[in-house]
């Protein structure tokens, strides 16, 4: 490591190990990768670094305009997976110069610094010699870039860079075509050469290597060249079946010609590569628009699935499934496919889907498997795996579109899954707004003709309380107290209907339970007036979690309950203790005390003892039960050794869930 | 309160049911207010903007637009008081209307006799010219300018906190304040988190100033909606 890398980037022999820790935020990471086994040394090298520095990174491959063989293709989609699989982002560029593609996507990507392969040991001499010029030039190049060259020791001995075995048996016809052509060519010549003299008969041969190279790879192209110079010159040009020279004019001629004929073919070759490799991505790129705009017309999970499906095989020229996770019902999807359903496949899917990765041929995982599965992951994590039946593996292109359509999928997937979420909490609300529209239209039609009589009866009394005459401010009184049970019974009717349609949120906050007790006792305090009301506290009552307003409601219920069925001038005990994790809440009376029958119904709707007094409907403590439930609390009544009854309400000192704790009033005997 | 507060007050009512706006019209002239009507919001809205009521009786259910709504666009010129009466009794409902301005909230069915003692309250606190430099309230004398506090005479020790805790209830006595309303107002807070906190400053308060601390007569508690000083004679 180096101490100062503003001063010394590199060590002074320009090839150097070495990792440079820069602070700065936006510091990115490229690793160079190809299709060798040391890439995935620099793979795992860069991503150690890129966690100790937390920066992002990509691994970049640059395809020359070469073609690889299939085994090379696979071993650099291995590569490129592993990167991704350790949280790059894996790209492909295409570029005749390695590192002038390295630069392009470098700047692109505002990379820091690179990371590659160190030239291996002197092994293998051509491919070391052509390593070690790619990492002369990138050090040359770099700019204000850091370069890291990464030793991998032992890996070295199978390195092979992009160029690649060529396809053998293609080549060999391509190369059969060429001799057959330039030997045409000749035996043509040899009729008009005569006419038109010998550097017309150059012009010709030009023509054919051109035509060649349209249609033949590089090699071939160049072989086409050397050989139609050689044949011009050994049979053409005098003196004639030998590759002498005699005249300079000859010798320049023939030079160039060479020179030509070479640069033709090259540049030929060239152009073609490039057509193909912007028709292949054309292809691709249309493919995905395609899936894209189909994705985006689908508007159901059948849609999704069925449109992907056909697209995918449309592209691939293979049977495709998908298959959803079995946590979702929707598995069935793919399970009417006749062409899945072989063991091999159901392990593959499981497997993919269990570990988020991709398994099958031309992977690492299962390789010797004749079909390809990719998993589908999106916000919601791996929710199905794409697959596909092949004969051969997807070559690397293919393969970055297979992964590119899996990801479209799975977005589409995810965005299906998100407008269902957002539809379902809308109907909530919607649902939860009728409620409260409707409960509050109740209140106001039935509590509006109450408030009528109630403030007709209290201006008579309140206004003109010394003009009237006892008989009629008795009568006044009469209907006020009329009144207000009404509105009492009317209140807990629409509370019962608050409470079991679920619209009751219980509000947990701080609350002392002491501040609780006065409160409802002085609320209730002219009810229980001439009963002797006292209030227990233990020491050191702790504050509990507790909705402060449901609580009071419960409370006051049981008090004005007690107030109602024991006579006057009896004791009403009120106290609150804490027993274990819960806090008791008890009001004792010496009452009549619960009619046995009744005891363990008591706390259903309109349940009332026999003894019960006239009025009432029997709603009070199945509210009593309803508030207390609702904030994850037990309500419980039994009757007192020497007379009376007494109600508990038990309140969790710390509870738990308090959303998922909301039980509906009555339901339950 | 534009000019001086005239002899008798006006009293603008704005309810949908004829019959409650009837009885409350009963009630008030003859507890000396004078009383004008309007059946709708916007009809309430711009009877405020002709006659500059002193107070306002709002019906937060009415049948045009939301007796919030009404609040609210009140609230944009007018600083008259506003007291909600209403049938709706969800706390949610009261503190949604008090932090929208109102300066009390009674609900249908209310008896008269506290219907007349609430609106005395608000005038008395309604008017700035009266208010005094010392507010007196039951055992509790709180000197505005000398920054002292006394209970029964005794001199009471805040804290600087406490201290404007009990301010902010002294410039709002009689007024339901929302643990919002306080929260924003003393320690910054936006969140209803720090409910406690209050719970917590209130007991301290309680303590000092209240004879029995169980049993609040000046600091009351409002369930769930917030906190109330009383104005004791």
């Amino acid at each position: 490591m180096i101490d100062d890398p503003e001063k010394k980037p590199f060590l002074s022999d320009g090839r150097v190990t070495s990792a440079f820790f820069n602070q700065e935020p936006e510091t990115r990471l490229l690793a160079a990768v190809g299709p060798n086994l040391d890439a995935q040394g620099v793979i795992r090298w860069t991503r150690n670094l890129a966690g100790a520095l937390h920066c992002r990174w990509i691994a970049l491959y640059v395809a020359g305009t070469d073609k690889l063989d299939t085994d090379t293709e696979s071993l650099l989609a291995r590569n490129l997976d592993l990167a991704r699989e350790l949280g790059a982002e894996s790209l492909t560029t295409t570029d005749e110069d390695v590192v002038r593609g390295l630069m392009r996507v470098a700047r692109q990507w505002n990379i820091t610094q690179i990371v590659a392969g160190k030239p291996a040991a002197r092994r293998g001499w051509s491919k070391s010699r052509r390593r070690d010029r790619v990492a002369t030039r990138l050090l040359q190049n770099s700019g204000g870039l850091e370069i890291h060259l990464v030793g991998m020791g032992g890996a070295v001995a199978s390195t092979v860079w992009p160029k690649g075995n060529r396809h053998r048996r293609a080549r060999f016809a391509q190369y059969l075509v060429v001799v057959d052509v330039v030997a045409l060519v000749t035996a043509g010549a040899f009729f008009f050469t005569p006419i038109v003299g010998s550097h017309a008969t150059a012009l010709v041969y030009l023509l054919a290597v051109v035509l060649l190279a349209l249609f033949v790879d590089r090699g071939p192209a160049l072989a086409a060249a050397a050989l139609s110079a050689l044949f011009w010159d050994y049979f053409f040009l005098p003196p004639f079946f030998a590759f002498q020279i005699h005249s300079f004019e000859d010798a320049m001629l023939f030079g160039m010609y060479f020179v030509v004929a070479l640069a033709l073919g090259q540049l030929t070759a060239r152009i073609k590569a490039q057509q193909q490799e912007e028709r292949e991505r054309e292809v691709r790129s249309t493919s995905l628009y395609l899936l894209t705009r189909e994705l985006n017309e689908a508007r159901t999970l059948e849609a999704i699935v069925g449109r992907a499906k056909s697209q995918i095989e449309a592209v691939f020229g293979a049977p495709a499934t998908i298959t959803m996770n079995a946590g979702r019902q929707q598995s069935a999807v793919a399970a009417d496919d006749a062409r899945i359903g072989s063991v091999e496949d159901v392990a593959l899917v499981s497997w993919v889907m269990a570990q988020g990765r991709q398994a099958g041929l031309g992977t690492d995982n299962f390789p010797e498997a004749r079909c390809l599965y990719v998993p589908l992951t999106n916000s919601a994590g791996t929710i199905g795996a794409v697959g596909l039946r092949l004969e051969n593996p997807l070559s690397l292109q293919q393969r970055i579109l297979f992964d590119a359509f899996s990801q479209q999928i799975a977005l589409a997937l995810d965005r299906l899954r998100l407008s269902e979420l957002a539809e379902k909490a809308r109907v909530l609300t919607e649902s939860e707004r009728l409620s409260k529209t409707l409960l509050d239209s109740m209140s106001h039609e039935l509590r509006t003709p109450i408030a009528a009589i109630q403030s007709a009866a209290g201006n008579l009394l309140e206004l003109e309380g010394a003009g009237l005459s006892e008989f009629q401010r008795q009568m006044m009184e009469e209907i006020g107290e009329a009144t207000e049970r009404l509105d009492r019974l009317v209140g807990n009717a629409l509370e019962l209907n608050r409470l079991e349609s679920g619209a009751v949120k219980p509000l947990l906050n701080e609350c002392s339970p002491a501040e609780l007790v006065h409160l409802c006792v002085t609320e209730t305090q002219k009810r229980l007036a001439p009963r002797l009301v006292s209030i227990q506290f233990e020491q050191n009552l702790p504050i509990t979690q507790m909705d402060f307003v449901l609580t009071q409601q419960a409370l006051t219920n049981l008090l004005s309950n007690a107030a109602a069925h024991t006579p006057p001038g009896s004791p009403v005990e009120v106290s609150a203790r804490v027993e274990r994790d819960r806090l008791l809440l008890t009001v004792a009376d010496r009452g009549p005390g619960i009619d046995p029958g009744v005891l363990p119904r008591i706390f259903d709707k309109f349940v009332r003892g026999p003894g019960a007094f006239a009025g009432g409907a029997g709603l009070g403590l199945s509210l009593v039960k309803g508030f207390v439930e609702a904030q994850g609390g037990t309500v419980s009544a039994l009757n007192r050794p020497g007379g009376g009854a007494s109600f508990t309400i038990r309140l969790p000192l710390h509870p738990p869930a308090p959303a998922s704790s909301l039980v509906p009033a009555g339901g339950s005997p | 309160m534009s000019d001086l507060p005239r002899e008798t007050a006006l009293v603008l009512v704005i309810d949908d049911e004829p019959q409650i706006r009837r009885l409350l019209r009963v009630c008030l002239e003859m507890s000396d207010y004078e009383v004008v009507e309007a059946a709708t919001g916007e009809e309430g809205v711009a009877q405020a903007v002709r006659c500059q009521p002193d107070i306002v009786l709002l019906d937060l259910g009415l049948p045009d637009v939301d007796g919030n709504a009404v609040l609210k666009r009140l609230r944009e010129w007018s600083q008259a008081p506003v007291m909600v009466v209403s049938v709706r009794r969800q706390e949610a409902d009261k503190i949604a209307a008090l932090d929208n301005g109102a300066n009390d909230y009674i609900t249908k069915p209310f008896s008269t006799g506290e219907l007349l003692a609430r609106l005395r309250v608000i005038r008395r606190y309604m008017q700035p010219q009266s208010k005094p430099e010392v507010f007196l309230s039951g055992a509790l004398a709180v000197d505005l300018a000398a920054r002292t506090v006394k209970l029964n005479g005794h001199p009471v020790k805040l804290t600087a906190t406490e201290y404007a805790l009990l301010l902010l209830f002294v410039r709002h006595a009689g007024k339901v304040l929302t643990h919002g309303h306080i929260l924003r107002e003393i320690w910054g807070a936006n969140d209803l988190e720090k409910t406690g906190v209050l719970r917590v400053y209130i007991g301290y308060l309680r303590d000092k100033l209240e004879a029995d601390p169980a049993k609040p007569r000046l600091l009351l508690t409002e369930p769930g909606v917030g906190y109330r000083l009383a104005l004791i004679d």
